[in-house]
């Protein structure tokens, strides 16, 4: 019996719930194209877009020539943005991505602020060239820009599982709808990439869907992935238990606090880290760097993080902070609240100079599907946009993830849009569709194996031994060997349920095999890299090596299986650099840098 | 702690009340830290919004009703109850077991 319940004709189809997708959407729209977006959740705001902190920005010369900002700062010229963007990536961004970044995005925003108007979104303006909110206002404008936009079609709770194609050209895909099970089949002339990145780690700060099906899709359709193994992580609460995984420590970070290790020794940072974590953007990487090297020597709580000392600033001083956080905070979130849930336990245990064990969760994958300025995977008819894409932050993200989504989704629906003028709907490659067919469906017919639920929960469990924040030779390999094991596990998956409607096990077997692509890619790519640089930090291999490893470790199949090549970063303006230094910190902190992003900071 | 669940299976139209006991007093936890552990440990083929949320009482999206009364599972804390009694949301149609359309 033929199990696709519906099949559904457009000429781009753009593939997830947040502002890469619905940017994608909307200029293949306004090209004239048809456009349909297929959310896996609600539409606009299920992506992570919805749980973003801080704020985001632009050059402050854009931002005062284009959008006409008074309070820019025009100093933070395209240039200097362009140059920190580079710096920060550790030299490993593609420089013709990192322009299309600093070109695109005072267009894209020019659109986004009038829907953010229209919407009623506060944003609260922010220097040199910013806007800060929180996430529930930084998606209003995309749902602003559907529901201004009826022609834009959408399917929500839809998961698209699988791309179609005709000879070597991307189609169409199949999808899932996850409350009645039923299959979907789109066929397109264009299909557009904006699913997100992915998350593999069990502590969780990122919404519950961060499973890499975008990436792991087109690498199955021949795109090649790359740079997996850098992951952006940041303080991230461990306490109160059931808060576990909220980002209020790191929005508390500007209260004054030492860091701790479990047996109450401070954890001491060089006093230049100490100015970098204070006065750039780099604090997460600071973090990162200390309280991981405390966490891996054994140090950590039991809760796996370590610990935020507050006992080190007066009570006028906590109070003051708290107090002007929450007051800032009031315009988003109820007084006193961050997103859902009350700080008071939290407020309690600073004030009572009591201890705050932080973790540090993945919010942000650097590593993606390759794509070049115009956002095309090099497989005809497949482009890609936002976190799901790699390029723009090579190694470490200190520019904005919102932006990179808005700017690329806007490249990525106009070049769509383009392809479509000069190609018509074609029939997937016989058996195809049957094919994916049969595969989805196969779980339920098996009687034994490993449950979806037992292994998804592995492949987590691995992740965190060996591509959690230090990593090591020894850690690493063995997360390989057990995502090796699993990945054999994984050809007979079982389901206790066998109903298709709302089948939480189904979705995580389908999202496993994501999973298991994303995460061999990054294992393979972060035991290659004997060395430290970005995110991606080494016990055994401290140093930051321009001389061995200013590369990229690219992951494409072939012959059915994953291999592994190297390529250089594209170099359009600035020269990659050699030599080595002594670690991630002291990269940043070398005056021969010369990094400086809107402020000034003085190395001892 | 017990835990009723209120289960329908949409095929067969059944539905029926399923008892579950979660040890609660280890660490503080939310309803849907409580389906978490159900889901993961005593009970794969239980259905509870799972997609797409943001476990952070933002998106709306894992509202269940918890002793009788609407609330959303990621931050409703369980330590003020003696036990739970969930159940779908009110008034919407039951896809199955606690999630609905």
């Amino acid at each position: 019996m033929h199990k696709i319940e519906q099949i559904i004709e457009t000429d781009v189809l753009a593939i997830g719930g947040s502002g890469a997708a619905v940017t994608a959407a909307y200029y293949a729209s306004k090209q004239g194209v048809k456009a349909l977006l297929v959310s896996k959740g609600k539409a606009g705001m299920s992506g992570n877009a919805i749980m973003a902190g801080g704020g985001c920005g632009i050059d402050g010369e854009s931002g005062s020539q284009i959008l006409g900002i008074g309070s820019a700062d025009a100093g933070f010229t395209k240039k200097k943005l362009f140059d920190c963007l580079v710096k920060e990536s550790f030299y490993l961004a593609e420089q013709n991505i990192v322009q299309q970044y600093v070109d695109d995005s005072p267009i894209v925003l020019k659109d986004y602020l009038s829907w953010a108007d229209r919407a009623g979104s506060k944003f609260m303006p922010i220097q040199p060239c910013g806007w800060q909110a929180s996430g529930a206002h930084f998606v209003k404008p995309l749902q602003q820009a559907l529901k201004e936009n009826p022609e834009i079609r959408v399917i929500e709770d839809t998961a698209i599982v699988e791309l179609l194609k005709t000879d070597d050209r991307v189609t169409g895909a199949i999808g899932i709808n996850i409350y009645s099970g039923q299959l979907i089949q789109i066929n397109a002339k264009a299909v557009v990439i904006a699913t997100g990145g992915y998350q593999p780690l069990s502590l969780k700060n990122t919404v519950s869907d961060m499973t890499g099906d975008g990436p792991a899709m087109a690498y199955r359709a021949g795109a090649t992935l790359s740079d997996m193994e850098f992951m952006l992580a940041f303080p991230t609460a461990l306490v109160p238990e059931d808060m576990r995984g909220s980002i209020y420590p790191y929005l508390f970070r500007r209260v004054p606090h030492r860091l701790m290790d479990k047996n109450g020794d401070e954890i001491e940072l060089d006093p230049d880290a100490k100015k970098l974590s204070t006065e750039s953007k780099l604090n997460k990487l600071v973090n990162c760097f200390y309280m991981g090297r405390a966490i891996d020597k054994g140090l950590g709580g039991p809760h796996g993080g370590a610990f935020w000392d507050y006992s080190i600033a007066t009570q006028e001083e906590k109070r003051t902070a708290l107090d002007q956080f929450y007051k800032r905070f009031s315009l988003w979130h109820r007084y006193g609240y961050y997103k859902g849930e009350s700080l008071q336990r939290v407020d309690n245990m600073i004030m009572n100079n009591e201890p705050l064990e932080v973790g540090l969760g993945v919010e942000y994958s650097m590593g993606g599907i390759v794509v070049n300025e115009n956002m095309e995977t090099g497989v005809d008819g497949l482009f890609a946009a936002g976190e799901a894409t790699t390029g723009t932050f090579g190694a470490c993200r200190v520019g904005d993830g919102l932006i990179e989504m808005l700017c690329q989704g806007m490249k990525a629906g106009v070049m769509a849009a383009g392809y479509c003028k000069s190609h018509s709907l074609a029939a997937p490659d016989a058996g195809q569709a049957e094919r994916a067919e049969r595969k989805l469906l196969r779980y339920f017919d098996n009687t034994e194996g490993i449950e979806a639920i037992d292994l998804y929960r592995g492949i987590e469990e691995a992740c965190d031994i060996g591509l959690n924040v230090i990593r090591s030779e020894s850690k690493i390999s063995e997360t390989l060997s057990r995502l090796n094991k699993l990945k054999d596990l994984s050809q007979n998956i079982v389901l206790n349920e066998k109903s298709r409607q709302y089948n939480l096990e189904w979705m995580r077997a389908i999202q496993a095999e994501n999973m298991l692509i994303c995460c061999e890619a990054a294992a393979r790519a972060a035991l290659e890299r004997k060395e430290s640089r970005g995110c991606h930090m080494r016990s055994d291999y401290e140093e930051v090596n321009h001389d061995h490893y200013l590369h990229h470790y690219d992951f494409k199949l072939r012959d059915g299986e994953m291999a592994m090549t190297i390529r250089k970063p594209t170099v359009t303006k600035m020269p990659l650099p050699a030599g080595k230094k002594e670690n991630v910190i002291r990269y940043f902190t070398d005056p021969a840098l010369e990094y400086n992003r809107a402020f000034k900071v003085n190395f001892s | 702690m017990k835990v009723k669940i209120s289960r329908f299976n949409p095929e067969e139209q059944r539905a029926w009340v399923q008892e579950y006991e979660v040890d609660t007093s280890a660490c503080s936890m939310t309803v849907m830290d409580v389906l978490e552990y159900i889901g993961n440990y005593l009970d794969h083929s239980l259905a509870y919004y799972k997609h797409s949320v943001c476990n952070h009482g933002i998106c709306g999206r894992c509202s269940v009703r918890v002793n009788g009364k609407t609330k959303l599972a990621c931050i409703e804390r369980v330590d003020g109850y003696e036990s739970l009694e969930l159940e779908p949301a009110s008034n919407r149609k039951v896809v199955r077991d606690l999630v609905v359309l």
